[in-house]
C-alpha cells in the first residue's frame, strides 16, 4: 500500500507534549475494484505541544480523489502550521475559526489548482476533510464531509466532537469541492484538557459511533486508547494498528477504506 | 496479546431495501420451450438468493421483500435481511393487478424507511425491482405519478423488466427510466446481475453515483 503522507519529525519530547500513531489501509471493495486507497491523512508538530493533523476521504465515484485527498490534508496542515503560533494562550476562538476557514479554502484552492494542472475537471478528485488543532487546553476541528473526532479527557470520559451530517442516504455526502462545500463547513471549538484523540474516515464510522446522533462506543475507543498508551514506538503501534484494519474483525463489518489516527498528550515529571 | 482484542464494534450495517414486485398472472405459466416463465423466475429467485449470500456484507445489509401480483396483490415475503431469505416458490395465476402492486410496494418501502429511521439506521435509496409479461388489467395512473415522484425526491429507484410478449410501450410510460426486455426466460443472468447491483448499492462510498451492472440478459 502507498503511503499519502509525510512523517514529520519525530524529535523527541522531553517534558510534556503530543504523540502520534496512525494508519491507512485498503477496504475489500476497493480492492474488488481495482481502486486504490483513497484516504489520506497527515500531521504535523510544530512544537511538542501541538498537533495538527488531517484525514480526507477520497469520493469512491471519483477517479483521482485519492490524489485529491492527499494534496488536500498535506494543504490544510500546512497552512495552520504557519500560523497556529498565535493562537497558542490565547484561545481565541473566533479567529481560530477564521484560521480554520482559510486553511480549509487553502486545501480547496490547491486541489483547485491541481485540477487545472492535470485538465481535469475538480470534481475527478473530490474528497471529504476534517482537519484538527490540538493543543493541552483546547481542541479545535473543522469538517466537511463525514468521519469522525472522538476524544478522552483525564478523568477517561470520552466524548464525541462531530456530529455526523443528517444526509437521507448512507451514500451521500459533502465535498471539499463541492460548490456548496463551505455551507457544509462544521467547526467545532472543545475546551477542556484532552488526553486522548481520535481521528477517523467514515469507513469506520458504523462501528464505532451510535447512529444517527454519532455517540461514541465506549467499547471501541477505551480498548483503542489503551493501546495507544501501551507502547511509545511510533513504528510498532502503527503496525500492529494496521494489522488490527485488515483482520477479518474489522473486514467482516466494513469493505470501505479506513484511516484511523490517533494523539496522546503525555506528561514527563 | 494486544489491547486491540479487546476492542468491540457496534452492529448498525446500513440497509439497503429491495422490494421484487412479480407479475404471477396466468399468462407465466404458459409453456415456452423447456419450462414456463413462472418456473423461471423461481429458478431465478434462488439463484438471487445464492448469489447475495456469497457476499459477507450484503447478506446483511440488503433486505428483500417480495410482492406478487396477479389478479390480486399478495405480499410474499416482508423484508428480511438477506441472510434470512428463503425464496417462495410462486404459482402464476390470474389476472395482472400492477397498478395496486406498484402502490403497495411504495408503501412497504415507504414503511420501512419510517422503521430505519426510527431506529436510526442509516439507509440506502431503496430499489423497487417489478418484473412481468403482461399489461395491466387495473389504473395504472396514481402508480405512475407516484413514480415520477419518487424518482424525482429519490424516494426509490423503479426498475421495470418486460418478459416475453409483456407491453413494453406501457411499461415506458410507467416507469421512468427505461424497461428493460428480458432475453428469452433469462431470469438467471437477471437475478446474478440484480444481486451484483445491490453488492454494489450496498458497499458504495459516500457520495458514489452508482456505475449500473453491464446488462447481459436485455433483448434490447
Amino acid at each position: 500500500m502507498k503511503r499519502k503522507y509525510t512523517k514529520s519529525n519525530n524529535r523527541r519530547k522531553e517534558i510534556s507534549g503530543w504523540r502520534f500513531a496512525g494508519a491507512s489501509v485498503s477496504g475489500t471493495s476497493h480492492k474488488r475494484l481495482s481502486l486504490p486507497c483513497q484516504d489520506a491523512y497527515h500531521f504535523e508538530q510544530p512544537s511538542a505541544g501541538i498537533m495538527l493533523m488531517a484525514v480526507a476521504d477520497g469520493a469512491g465515484s471519483a477517479a483521482r480523489s485519492d490524489e485529491g485527498a492527499s494534496i488536500a490534508v498535506k494543504a490544510a496542515v500546512e497552512y495552520l502550521q504557519k500560523s497556529c503560533g498565535e493562537y497558542i494562550g490565547s484561545e481565541n476562538e473566533e479567529g481560530i475559526e477564521s484560521l480554520f476557514l482559510d486553511s480549509v479554502k487553502t486545501a480547496r484552492f490547491a486541489v483547485e489548482k491541481h485540477a487545472e494542472e492535470s485538465n481535469e475537471d475538480v470534481s475527478l478528485f473530490a474528497c471529504t476533510l476534517l482537519l484538527i488543532f490540538a493543543v493541552r487546553e483546547f481542541v479545535a476541528l473543522a469538517q466537511i464531509g463525514d468521519g469522525g473526532v472522538v476524544i478522552q479527557d483525564y478523568e477517561g470520559k470520552i466524548t464525541g466532537l462531530t456530529v455526523p451530517e443528517p444526509s437521507r442516504y448512507a451514500n451521500e455526502t459533502y465535498f471539499l469541492v463541492s460548490p456548496n462545500a463551505f455551507e457544509h463547513l462544521q467547526f467545532r471549538f472543545w475546551k477542556g484538557e484532552t488526553k486522548h484523540i481520535a481521528m477517523f474516515s467514515d469507513g469506520l464510522q458504523y462501528l464505532c459511533l451510535r447512529m444517527p446522533d454519532g455517540t461514541p462506543y465506549d467499547e471501541f475507543f477505551k480498548p483503542l486508547f489503551r493501546f495507544l498508551d501501551s507502547s511509545r514506538d511510533q513504528s510498532l503501534l502503527e503496525k500492529n494498528l494496521t494489522d488490527f484494519l485488515v483482520s477479518q474483525k474489522v473486514k467482516a463489518h466494513t469493505d470501505d477504506d479506513i484511516t484511523l489516527i490517533m494523539s496522546v498528550f503525555e506528561s514527563y515529571k | 496479546m494486544s489491547e486491540l482484542d479487546a476492542i468491540e464494534f457496534l452492529d448498525q450495517q446500513p440497509r439497503c431495501a429491495c422490494v421484487l414486485l412479480l407479475d404471477t398472472s396466468g399468462s407465466m405459466s404458459v409453456r415456452d420451450g423447456e419450462t414456463t416463465p413462472i418456473d423461471a423466475l423461481n429458478e431465478g429467485l434462488k439463484i438471487f438468493r445464492d448469489e447475495l449470500s456469497k457476499d459477507e456484507l450484503a447478506q446483511k445489509r440488503v433486505e428483500v421483500a417480495v410482492i406478487e401480483f396477479n389478479s390480486r396483490v399478495n405480499v410474499v415475503q416482508e423484508f428480511v435481511q438477506a441472510q434470512d431469505f428463503y425464496p417462495p416458490t410462486l404459482r402464476a395465476e390470474g389476472s395482472t393487478a400492477m397498478g395496486e402492486g406498484i402502490e403497495k410496494a411504495m408503501e412497504m418501502v415507504e414503511n420501512r424507511k419510517r422503521t430505519y429511521k426510527e431506529n436510526g439506521v442509516i439507509y440506502y435509496r431503496p430499489w423497487i425491482f417489478m418484473i412481468t409479461d403482461g399489461q395491466p388489467t387495473d389504473k395504472v395512473d396514481e402508480a405512475s405519478r407516484l413514480i415520477a415522484n419518487g424518482e424525482e425526491n429519490k424516494s426509490f429507484a423503479f426498475f421495470a423488466v418486460g418478459v416475453q410478449k409483456a407491453d413494453m410501450q406501457k411499461l415506458a410510460q410507467i416507469s421512468v427510466r427505461d424497461p428493460q426486455k428480458l432475453s428469452g426466460l433469462n431470469f438467471g443472468e437477471l437475478f446474478v446481475w440484480l444481486s451484483a447491483s445491490m453488492k454494489n448499492v450496498s458497499q458504495s462510498k459516500p457520495g458514489e453515483q452508482i456505475a449500473m451492472e453491464k446488462i447481459g440478459w436485455s433483448a434490447l
